[in-house]
């Protein structure tokens, strides 16, 4: 547990020395996808189920938020230490076993994810004027937190494992595109081919973006969605650990 | 005496090339132990294989009887690895490069910033504690390489040429620290530095292609070449190539070789020397040097084809 908490320290102290440009983009980033996404479809698409599109879409910027800034926390830390520095073996050489250092970067982007997932959370309850109860907000962040848990360790997964910064960008843009598009964080799923929603809808973090959309319209809570995607993240987290097991001490 | 390290047959290969072959020696508890070898010979394979940073293929490690593998936490716990290349976080300071790793080998925190400042003041590199690795020369790094390295005071310590790049008094401060350590620690170091090897060390292995070739105290290892001596001409012209070929006719001349003014060979008979002192006469002689062997020779003659 100690161990864990001075990997969390050295990424503060990383961290600590960008504060200001980390402040500045946990504020951009949900006014970013407000804007770009929330305003420009509104256009377009002016309510779903009865409900205005700013308020319908408020669930897909705190999921994206936070599982975006979870995915590329740990996927820079993971990418530097693992392939850019290859200052991971030479943590490794401390009595620190891969799956301690594994659960510290894990932890800390689940930390960071969990900061601006609360930031989007206020900045967009207050600029869409989002009145809800004590109760349902704290449902909100329950429900959500999953894919925040998800971004943090799909971002270290490929952060282990993706050596090549080109094939690195590639693939974060994949990632990020697919996110966005076909979550129906953004875009309701209502609108692709009935054969693509039939897909889209049993992947975990869709059916939590489903959830969340749902507790706002109906006030009815659906936790099947987070749990699948918690034992999603947990099953990923135990691979790489697996993965980086085995190959890293070759 | 008790074994502090100790390999048995250990092999490393990476595809089809055989880094370490079959590698058995054991380090006794509170002695210097210096393993030298060429570049590529698998010194450093050898380190990073203790300290657990890469998997043997074959054999098994101990380090204070402890299997590496299946007691890694502990064996990792009372062991200080230095490695061969400067590689600090440069994400951190120095002063944090220190306490994060001294913590992880489960200083707490407060100490941790105490051997930090000790170790900076030991070494004199205190006025750079708060700067970033990457504004520092690559000799203040290694002193910090090496400070992190020791800052757990671990009970074995793995050296992988641990004074390259450094300046003549950073060298002494490194050897007078290791030098307190004597009959304390054990230290195990990897080097291409034949003066620091003799100096410094309570035994000496030569290392080539994978395998050990010699091992013993220095003075046993020169016994080895059983009164062998190095003659050393210098003259004052380069001399012909058919000088060499006049050689030929002495057999018991070994390993002569002429290097611009420079002719080295070895020789057990001191006539021989004077049958070849006869002949370089001719060309016009500046210098001559004779000295007993050394190990600088003793390792160019294993590695390179033996000394008979």
């Amino acid at each position: 547990m100690s161990a864990v908490i001075v990997i969390i320290k050295r990424q503060w102290y990383g961290l600590r020395r960008h504060l200001l440009s980390w402040f500045i983009f946990l504020v951009l980033l949900p006014i970013i996808l407000y804007m770009v996404f929330g305003l420009s479809l509104y256009k377009v698409i002016a309510n779903v189920n009865q409900l205005n599109y700013l308020h319908w879409a408020a669930p897909g910027i705190w999921v994206s938020s936070g599982f975006l800034m979870s995915y590329l926390t740990a996927f820079i830390a993971m990418h530097h230490l693992r392939q850019t520095s290859g200052l991971l073996t030479i943590y490794l050489k401390a009595p620190v076993s891969c799956w301690t250092w594994l659960t510290g970067q894990t932890v800390w982007s689940i930390l960071i994810g969990s900061v601006q997932l609360i930031v989007s959370l206020l900045l967009i309850g207050i600029i869409n004027g989002e009145l809800y109860s004590v109760i349902k907000w704290a449902t909100l962040l329950v429900l959500i937190f999953p894919s925040v848990v998800f971004g943090a360790v799909l971002g270290t997964f490929v952060g282990s494992w993706v050596r090549r910064l080109f094939s690195a960008m590639l693939v974060n843009m994949v990632i990020i595109i697919a996110f966005l598009s076909c979550s129906g964080s953004f875009i309701p799923l209502t609108y692709f081919p009935h054969s693509l929603q039939s897909m889209f809808m049993i992947v975990p973090i869709v059916m939590e973006i489903s959830a969340v959309q749902h507790l706002i319209l109906y006030s009815e809570v659906m936790f099947s969605g987070a749990v699948l995607t918690l034992v999603l993240s947990a099953c990923l987290f135990i691979l790489n650990g697996a993965m980086i097991q085995h190959w890293i001490r070759k | 005496m008790e074994a502090s390290i100790t390999l048995k047959a250990v092999a490393k290969k990476y595809k089809s090339n055989i880094v370490l072959a079959d590698l058995s020696f054991g380090v006794e508890k509170g002695t210097t132990f210096v393993i030298i070898g060429e570049s590529g010979s698998g010194k450093s394979t050898l380190l990073k294989i203790l300290v657990g940073l890469i998997e043997r293929n074959a054999g098994t490690a101990y380090i204070h009887g402890k299997d590496i593998e299946t007691r890694w936490k502990e064996t990792r716990s009372i062991t200080g690895y230095l490695p061969q290349i400067s590689n600090l976080d440069e994400e951190l300071n120095i002063f944090e490069n220190l306490t994060v790793y001294a913590q992880l080998h489960g200083l707490s925190s407060q100490m941790a910033k105490q051997k930090a400042i000790l170790w900076s003041e030991k070494l004199h590199f205190k006025s750079v504690l708060m700067e970033m690795p990457q504004t520092l020369s690559f000799g203040t790094q290694r002193k910090i390489c090496f400070a992190r390295a020791l800052i757990h005071d671990p009970e074995v310590i793995l050296l992988d040429e641990p004074t390259t790049g450094l300046d003549p008094v950073s060298r002494a401060t490194i050897w007078k620290i290791l030098d307190g350590y004597r009959n304390k620690k054990t230290i195990l170091f990897v080097t291409q530095n034949f003066e620091e090897a003799e100096r410094f060390s309570d035994r000496i292995a030569i290392l080539h292609h994978g395998n050990i070739k010699m091992n013993g105290t220095l003075d046993r290892l020169i016994e080895t070449t059983h009164g062998l001596t190095r003659y050393h001409l210098t003259f004052l012209e380069t001399p012909p190539d058919k000088l060499m070929d006049e050689l030929k006719d002495f057999p018991k001349v070994v390993r002569p070789s002429l290097n611009g003014k420079d002719l080295e060979f070895y020789s057990r008979e001191r006539q021989q020397f004077f049958n070849v002192l006869q002949i370089a006469l001719k060309y016009g002689l500046q210098d001559i040097d004779t000295s007993m062997c050394q190990l600088r020779d003793l390792f160019t003659g294993l590695t390179d084809g033996g000394l008979e």
